[in-house]
């Protein structure tokens, strides 16, 4: 049964400040650069921008926390784990059905430089499926993923740092593994068409011609001034990548099926570890560590009462935001016609060094969606 | 409601002259009010037709709004202005002049840009090495948008550019231009370029209609018989008649 609707929300916050969370509100709008640089494409393109009076580019918060990051970082606030309670902004997508405004509450907590790592993606899974459960009983499934996983993949194919951008940006555009096979495809098929003159490339490299005496030829153009903020020296190099791309390149078909096969491991726990081992023995690559930590976190949910046929692994989990670097959770109810989760949370180790922290920081999150607990029913009145 | 059949005609410029040129090829005068600056006039020797002389932006509005029922404009402002415009404005008859495309155009020195593969690389590399957002020129903000969107791509920052548009990358108001192009031969006095996928629409003067304006049974007569005139076939003519009615 569900007990939403009798449910005030704010009792979530009630329950994270007794777990020891310190609750704190941050700031409404954020740089509109920093945004840019964190969040994925889907994002990027539902996001509400304003200006400040001296014309900087700002951006309402689109989660907590970014804005939360970087009142950490700039010592505006003292404890280490913290609860948040408010409004972030997005527009909707057209998938969502449960808002049609940009602006949806949520709910949530960050833990900030605790090094045990997997010790505490394990209680922050726990913490949120015991207060969510107190809204749906057992009605609840947790989806994990581990994105490290993957950048381990992309580096081991060692493919050229045009590609490994493209199929990072293809993952987190949100792509299933289908999709993102058939892009990748089309991205190889359709690569640098021209065909490079050789001849000039080979005078540049003997510097017997300038970057802009090589532009100049191949435009066929003395009179070029407009270079539209890229050093010619850089646009050349990034010519030469590409030509010599179109002959040694190193994609080949079982590249794309290694990516394809990763991207498409899904199920239960037991059934995913074995496909991961499969996995790595087949193309010789190491996930011992990857797999180790997703048993570990395993056993601590276990531990904290939470069932493993509650638990599935998804390669192609939530894509949202793209500072996740290890763990990526969803919490869902097991109600097939509800496609949105209701919690969604990870690690982001490189949130703090990109914001300017001299010094790593590790974090870990969740974040609960409010509107779609309320709005989640009304089904149950039978 | 009146039930003249009101056609909204460009009042000025190529597109205005080209429209007039078009129907006097096809045995249809204008008379203007009040001489070249009235605001209405109509078709001699067809009182079911009002015409009303609006800016080609201006067309697009009106249609959407349904405050006038047929209007001459191009393509490229209705995707432009009109939001969802294969759900609030029919095509009606494809007029054959003011044929130009809107294109992606970045600086002939971008020798590593053939396509908008190529391009996607620059504008993630140029938000990575500055920390900023490639500026594209435009005065099609809308357009723009629906073409990154659906090309997953949002590392770019648009900015308005209202005339001139092929001047700002030399002036360093943007780094790349999206804009109306025929011949090309501005974009190449401009040190500019296309490139291969970056055409976003093929443009060219339409005849369009609102699809929630009130058709009455004398208005579509005028219509079919205006069509006739303008050279649609039978088929056609009943198409169009079935999809407003």
């Amino acid at each position: 049964m569900n007990k939403a609707m009798d449910k005030d929300p704010s009792s979530i916050r009630e329950f994270f400040i007794n777990k020891g969370y310190t609750f704190f509100n941050p700031a409404m709008t954020i740089p509109a650069d920093i945004v840019m640089n964190f969040m994925g494409e889907d994002v990027r393109n539902r996001l509400l921008f304003t200006s400040s009076p001296s014309g900087d580019e700002l951006c309402l918060r689109p989660d907590f926390t970014l804005p939360l990051a970087i009142s950490y970082i700039n010592n505006e606030v003292q404890a280490n784990k913290f609860v948040y309670d408010g409004y972030a902004f997005r527009f909707p997508s057209i998938n969502e059905k449960t808002r049609y405004c940009p602006e949806f509450r949520q709910i949530g907590i960050e833990n900030f430089g605790d090094i045990n790592k997997i010790n505490v993606e394990g209680d922050v899974i726990s913490q949120a499926c015991e207060i969510l459960s107190s809204f749906y009983d057992d009605h609840l499934e947790i989806k994990i993923s581990d994105i490290s996983m993957f950048y381990q993949l992309l580096n081991h194919l060692k493919i050229d740092t045009y590609l490994f951008n493209r199929v990072r940006r293809l993952y987190w555009s949100g792509l299933g593994a289908t999709e993102i096979k058939d892009s990748i495809k089309k991205i190889i098929n359709t690569r640098f068409d021209a065909k490079p003159r050789l001849d000039l490339i080979d005078e540049y490299k003997n510097n017997n011609l300038s970057s802009t005496a090589l532009i100049q030829k191949l435009t066929g153009s003395d009179d070029l001034s407009i270079f539209s903020g890229r050093r010619p020296d850089d646009i050349v190099k990034s010519y030469i990548d590409k030509s010599e791309l179109i002959n040694g390149t190193m994609i080949n078909d079982t590249v794309i099926e290694q990516i394809t096969e990763f991207l498409s491991i899904k199920g239960d726990i037991s059934r995913v570890i074995e496909l991961l081992d499969n996995f790595q023995k087949k193309y010789h690559i190491d996930f011992a560590e990857g797999i180790e930590n997703l048993e570990n976190r395993v056993k601590i949910l276990k531990k904290n009462q939470i069932a493993k046929d509650m638990i599935e692994f998804n390669a192609t989990l939530s894509r949202k935001v793209e500072y996740y670097t290890g763990l990526i959770f969803e919490i869902r109810t097991k109600d097939e016609n509800k496609n949105e989760p209701i919690a969604i949370g990870g690690r982001y180790d490189k949130i703090f060094e990109e914001l300017g922290s001299a010094e790593p920081i590790p974090a870990v999150g969740c974040s609960i969606y409010v509107d779609r607990l309320l709005f989640d029913e009304g089904d149950n009145e039978s | 409601m009146s039930r003249k059949l009101i056609l909204g005609i460009p009042n000025k410029g190529r597109l205005q002259k080209q429209t007039v040129d078009f129907l006097k090829e096809n045995g249809l005068e204008i008379e203007r009010g009040r001489g070249d600056r009235g605001y209405i006039g109509k078709l001699i020797g067809y009182d079911n037709i009002e015409l009303i002389f609006l800016s080609p932006k201006e067309i697009s509005l009106e249609l959407m709004k349904g405050s006038i029922d047929l209007g001459v404009t191009g393509l490229d402002l209705i995707n432009e202005y009109v939001h969802l415009p294969d759900m609030n404005i029919h095509n009606i008859l494809e007029l054959g002049f003011g044929k130009a495309d809107v294109v992606v155009a970045v600086p002939i020195t971008w020798i590593d840009v053939m396509s908008i593969n190529d391009l996607e690389d620059v504008i993630y590399n140029f938000r990575v090495s500055t920390g900023k957002r490639l500026r594209i020129a435009t005065k099609y903000p809308n357009i723009s948008r629906n073409f990154f969107e659906k090309i997953g791509l949002s590392d770019y920052l648009l900015v308005d550019s209202h005339g001139a548009t092929e001047g700002a990358p030399a002036y360093g108001s943007s780094e790349i231009i999206i804009d109306i192009t025929s011949t090309g031969s501005t974009l190449a006095a401009n040190q500019l370029k296309r490139i291969e996928s970056g055409t976003i629409l093929e443009s060219q003067a339409c005849l369009f209609s609102g699809l929630n304006r009130n058709w009455s049974k004398d208005k579509m007569i005028t219509l079919s018989g205006l069509l006739n005139f303008l050279g649609s076939d039978k088929a056609h003519i009943s198409k169009i008649v079935s999809l407003l009615s």
